[in-house]
């Protein structure tokens, strides 16, 4: 009965505590020079545009209302979708933790699968779904009613954030819910409290830390939309985010020093929300239960629990995979007058460039490619950034831990801008270079590695490497030997979301492509800028394309499944 | 305050292999019992039905004559003190002690009058404010039975309550615990793998095997009359012989005979048991009460006593030397003494045999403690 977070636990494991900063090493080789370096370009470009220090273009920005009110919007709907994924979420989380049900595991992989999902994906699965000829304008136009304007409303963008983000306060909150010690909730029964003075008194208190954390991470992705808002917002200018106006500035206003502003602003929000999630997750490090919970079987709950589960699937799975099924329903039928033919695909691997600018298999070899090599250097920097928090003790672990988690504070057109600003003068000028593009994504996928490496990493018991340290094996065959194939699970885990993210990377892409070495994403975003039932056709078969990959490596890895402690 | 009836209770756990069957037994109002069995016999299963928190398949759990089967974990106004304590890790120690009084409904000047009450009781007064991660192991044990007390239920269930404290610890808080639970006065059931647990606390003993109650009753009457030799063994009885009877004798070879008293009338196969606390060994050659000797093979201090493992047949016995202080050598040939009427004589067949009539072993014991008074009369 190793209890991992006793006195005697932690003071055996005060003989690791100084190998954290070797593990820090590899992951500052990444972030030094690919975030870093190019965060400080957007802050000198913002203070001195012209070369020299100066606030007039950040008073300027200051003192525009506009990107006031661009601030208010981003941060309200990100609120606003964070309390509607948590209202969502919270059932499911329950459900799929202490529930056991057929296919348990099966659903809760289709559920997460939404958050890999590429946003364009996602955007065009919307559209069918909720657009003027989508799935619910014709099952209303049935019943001789007019669907409203979903596209370019606020409800649109809303309900793309609760669609990716409810995944996250399932697993968050859920992992955390698993582990609790049911005899606690035993002692308040024996103690009189029925059902509910038990959710209020003891569970809710409990969960809540997970609660705020997961809120908070699903804040930060909301508040660093970009391309649901391009594609559902219909070009509706106050459904503009940060992100979003920062594309802007840079690309279609060039005014790249008042962009630099914007982008410190939106790093800082991010920063500080980040700030608070990490002090949240040490609350939940600790493991709280000594005793396998094992869930409670359907038939032991009470006929309106019943209920409310099969509820809750109903509700949470229905709205995942429909609007994943409009898209595959419309690139099997648009085009063909409503039949179900696969000419959409067929039409897919006979273009070799001269209908699109960009062949779509071309498009996908250099998604694969990249979506390869960014999982790789990530996994790798991810397990060591993981391992370097996980050795740090007390303050100095949760600064590593703030700082190596610096990639998601700075958002994927964030991130693009800042390189076009840095690398863009000899002897670094790497314009149009895919190796910008592969730092971008190894970037942006790494912070989901170590994430997932931390919670092995940290309830590894100290002693089992010592035991094996006292029969013989050196610090590095130890830590090849018995620390590395107990964490590799999380590797393994981290390394999918990593593969899937990068496939379906969308916001830096736009930014950094060219195309010689141009992805599916923007292949789609193109095919969609162009007229007629072909291009859209295209459009969704490579959407639907994309959307079968990401999520089978999403979840041909997941089945390398292991206990949550705290993950994410 | 209410006394504790269980009838019949049974329950599978096919999972796990295990069932619960036929258990009956009460434990009356104010005394304090202990259910005493090895490790899957049952103890905690039976704990959890009795609390509420699982339902049986069959059988009846009474609270003096209120019948509370059916009655939610909750409302039950049973008190259970887990193993693992189960403290709210976000509440204080005054929090927790309050919770029960709060579910019940208590104002608040009470509650607070009730929680000082019970932390001095336990010895903890001054901790009222403090974290319960704060606190040593025997300090989190002692709130965790302030809570249980608080709310003043009618039966107490304590699980393993000294489970994972030290041998040194454990004899002090044995009496402690007994202190508290007596000055309460509520009827309790405490569930321990450990006899000295039962000797220390309870009046009267559950003894539980396999999924069923062997025997129960005074702790007294039990320890001098265990009915089977299973019940023998967990009360701690050793066996010193196992042989045919013959011609008033139990035989056995290479061990030696013991002559079977009148009344065991049984013939066939027999088991004699008999318990350390009366045993001791003499120089071979003084027939003082078995006829059993042995040869010692290891001795080792019992304080100023040696105590000696000597080999009977095949069996180890152990045997404190009283006659004088110097321990016999190894390869000594030694007599077991004993008093002859605290040996048990058991038919081995059938070992485990669940008791089902409570009536008849009441008055088999009846019997026995009559006869045995009468035999103790003429020459003690």
């Amino acid at each position: 009965m190793a209890l991992l977070s006793t006195p005697r636990a932690s003071r055996s494991a005060g003989a690791e505590r100084g190998t954290a900063w070797r593990w820090v090493l590899l992951p500052l080789l990444l972030l030094g020079p690919f975030l870093l370096w190019p965060v400080g370009m957007i802050l000198w470009r913002g203070v001195a545009p012209e070369g020299t220090f100066s606030l007039d273009v950040v008073e300027s920005v200051a003192g525009d209302r506009y990107y006031w009110e661009r601030l208010g919007f981003t941060a309200g709907q990100a609120a606003l979708s964070t309390v509607l994924a948590v209202a969502l979420g919270l059932p499911a989380a329950w459900v799929f933790a202490q529930v056991r049900f057929p296919l348990r595991g099966v659903l809760r992989a289709i559920v997460t699968v939404p958050f890999v999902l590429p946003t364009i994906v996602v955007a065009l699965a919307f559209e069918r779904l909720l657009g003027p000829v989508g799935w619910a304008a014709r099952a209303l136009d049935g019943v001789g009613m007019a669907m409203p304007q979903v596209e370019g409303t606020l409800f649109a963008i809303l309900v793309a954030h609760v669609f990716y983000n409810v995944a996250v306060v399932i697993r968050v909150v859920g992992g955390v819910w698993a582990n609790l010690d049911p005899r606690t909730i035993e002692a308040a029964q024996m103690l009189g409290a029925g059902r509910v003075r038990r959710f209020t008194s003891v569970t809710l208190p409990l969960i809540a830390p997970a609660v705020l954390s997961a809120s908070a991470l699903v804040f930060v992705f909301c508040f660093s939309s970009f391309g649901t808002v391009l594609l559902l917002g219909g070009g509706n200018p106050d459904l503009d985010t940060l992100e979003v106006v920062i594309y802007r500035l840079a690309t279609r206003l060039v005014d790249l020093p008042a962009a630099s502003v914007i982008a410190m602003l939106q790093i800082g929000t991010t920063l500080l929300v980040l700030l608070v999630y990490a002090r949240l997750q040490h609350r939940i490090a600790r493991p709280v239960s000594q005793q396998p919970h094992r869930p409670r079987r359907l038939r032991d709950l009470a006929w309106s629990q019943r209920v409310f589960v099969a509820l809750v699937l109903l509700v949470i799975v229905g709205f995942v995979v429909t609007p994943m099924a409009a898209l595959v329903e419309g690139a099997l039928t648009v085009g063909n007058d409503g039949a179900v033919r696969l000419d959409n695909f067929a039409r897919l691997f006979a273009d070799t460039g001269n209908i699109s600018f960009i062949p779509p298999v071309r498009a996908l070899q250099w998604s694969l490619t990249f979506a390869g090599g960014a999982m790789l250097i990530a996994a790798v920097v991810g397990l060591a950034a993981g391992m370097a928090v996980a050795r740090g003790r007390g303050l100095l672990a949760t600064l590593t831990d703030g700082f190596l988690m610096l990639p998601l504070a700075v958002p994927a057109v964030t991130l693009g801008f800042g390189y076009l600003v840095t690398f863009n003068r000899e002897p670094f000028d790497l314009r149009g270079s895919p190796w910008l593009l592969l730092a971008a994504h190894a970037l942006l996928g790494y912070p989901f590695v170590m994430r997932s490496v931390l919670g092995p990493a940290r309830a590894l018991d100290p002693m089992l490497v010592q035991a094996a340290r006292v029969l013989g094996a050196s610090r590095p065959r130890a830590w090849l030997r018995i620390t590395l194939p107990m964490i590799s699970r999380g590797v393994f885990v981290g390394a999918a979301f990593a593969f899937a993210i990068s496939i379906g990377e969308f916001g830096a892409t736009l930014l950094l492509q060219r195309a010689e070495f141009a992805t599916v994403p923007v292949a789609i975003y193109e095919a969609l800028g162009k007229p007629g039932d072909a291009n859209l056709g295209a459009a969704l078969a490579m959407a639907t394309v994309l959307m079968a990959v990401a999520a089978a490596a999403f979840l041909l890895i997941e089945r390398v499944r292991y206990r949550e402690v705290g993950e994410f | 305050m209410a006394t504790l009836t269980i009838d019949g209770l049974q329950r599978a756990y096919p999972r796990d292999g295990f069932a619960l069957r036929g258990v009956s037994f009460d434990v009356p109002d104010g005394h304090l019992a202990a259910l005493i069995g090895p490790s899957g016999a049952g103890k905690t299963s039976l704990l959890r039905l009795i609390a509420g928190l699982d339902r049986p398949d069959a059988g009846q759990i009474s609270l003096g004559d209120r019948d509370v089967t059916q009655v939610p974990a909750h409302r039950r106004g049973i008190g259970l003190m887990f193993q693992e304590l189960a403290l709210f890790p976000h509440m204080n120690v005054h929090e927790n002690v309050a919770f029960g009084l709060r579910m019940a409904r208590w104002r608040r000047r009470a509650r607070n009058e009730r929680v000082a009450e019970l932390l001095e009781l336990v010895g903890l007064g001054a901790y009222a404010g403090r974290a319960v991660d704060q606190l040593s192991g025997g300090e989190r044990q002692r709130v965790a039975l302030a809570r249980v007390l608080a709310p003043r239920p009618e039966v107490l269930l304590l699980d393993e309550p000294l489970g994972a404290i030290d041998e040194e610890r454990k004899r002090w808080l044995r009496s402690e615990l007994r202190d508290v639970l007596r000055a309460v006065g509520t009827t309790a059931l405490v569930v321990s793998h450990d006899l000295r647990d039962a000797i220390a606390i309870a009046d009267d003993v559950v003894l539980m095997s396999d999924g069923h109650v062997l025997q129960y009753g005074p702790l007294s009457v039990m320890s001098r009359f265990p009915l089977t030799a299973e019940a023998a063994s967990m009360l701690g009885y050793v066996t010193l012989l196992q042989g045919d009877v013959d011609r008033g004798r139990v035989r056995e070879r290479g061990v030696g005979e013991i002559g079977v008293p009148l009344d065991a009338g049984l013939t066939g196969l027999m088991r004699v048991m008999a318990h350390p606390s009366t045993m001791l060994a003499v120089p071979d050659g003084r027939h003082l009460g078995s006829g059993l000797s042995g040869v010692v093979v290891a001795s080792r201090p019992d304080g100023p006593v040696p105590l000696l493992d000597i080999v009977v047949g095949t069996r180890h016995v152990e045997a404190r030397w009283e006659w004088d202080l110097d321990a016999p050598r190894i390869g000594t040939v030694v007599e077991i003494a004993v008093r002859p009427d605290t040996l048990r004589f058991y038919g081995t067949a059938p070992a485990v045999a669940p008791v089902d009539d409570l009536a008849e072993r009441d008055g088999a014991l009846e019997d026995l403690l009559a006869r045995d008074d009468e035999d103790a009369r003429p020459n003690a």
